[in-house]
């Protein structure tokens, strides 16, 4: 098995409530982070993420993705909660991300949760050919960062997590 | 705004919010009827997907500081709460 795992949720994650309901399930956890949303609490950011939807000029199938980064090798919180940052911040000029660090775990991971809605009203949905695109961008990143460490992509993973 | 072409209405608002209603009335030289009229006006009858793109587009930066601030342990969990709210409250109102 190699040391870092990206993992995409295939799921059917189709309705406004998959929205909530995946961007809920990581705002829970204990260290959290995310872009295009006032944090302080979450139906103040539901209400954020369906306003997105509602001035969309486009239609989707899809509300939300949610994604994890899955470390085998220890790494550090603090590591992890920068490197997520980082990561969010790639999505962070057109579509609203939360992302959670998960310790409770055999192995520490970070999820990310996109609404595939952007924010900016006329920048289209993220589809699936899109989103790859910035996993391969996550991926040169971690190489960048754990150059000794063998990474995979799982983009489908079956079931829905949340 | 001509009192004979409006019509009273009443509202409950919280202590915070209704401070923050007469200073942000003052400072536009306004009267609480006058703000809460354009506040609405300009909100939901002209573009609202224009101001919820560029209220979260404002909030990028917010967000990032506030991303930093939660990586690091070395600062206690309720003071990282104290910054975060006092940053919240000063790019909110």
């Amino acid at each position: 098995m190699s040391d870092i795992r990206i993992e995409l949720f295939q799921g059917n994650y189709n309705t406004r409530d998959s929205l909530y309901y995946v961007f809920n399930y990581i705002y829970k956890k204990e260290y959290v982070g995310g872009y295009g949303f006032y944090s302080d609490n979450f139906q103040g950011i539901n209400y954020q993420l369906q306003e997105s939807i509602d001035y969309s000029s486009y239609t989707s199938d899809r509300t939300v993705w949610h994604f994890i980064i899955n470390f085998k090798r220890a790494s550090s919180k603090e590591e992890l909660l920068v490197l997520a940052n980082r990561i969010a911040f790639l999505f962070a000029p057109s579509y609203q991300i939360i992302y959670g660090l998960d310790t409770e775990s055999t192995n520490m991971h970070l999820h990310f949760g996109v609404n595939a809605f952007s924010y900016h009203p006329d920048i289209p949905t993220l589809s699936k050919d899109t989103l790859t695109r910035y996993i391969n961008s996550i991926e040169y990143i971690l190489q960048q960062n754990y150059p000794q460490q063998s990474i995979t992509k799982q983009l489908g993973k079956k079931g829905k997590h949340v | 705004m001509n009192k004979q072409n409006s019509e009273r209405v009443e509202f409950r608002l919280n202590q915070k919010t209704k401070e923050m209603l007469k200073l942000k009335a003052e400072t536009r030289k306004l009267n609480h009827s006058e703000y809460i009229r354009q506040l609405i006006e300009n909100d939901t009858l002209q573009n609202p997907h224009e101001s919820h793109e560029l209220k979260t587009n404002s909030l990028l930066i917010l967000n990032y500081v506030i991303n930093v601030i939660n990586a690091y342990d070395d600062i206690n969990k309720s003071t990282k709460e104290s910054i975060i709210k006092e940053l919240n409250n000063y790019v909110r109102y």
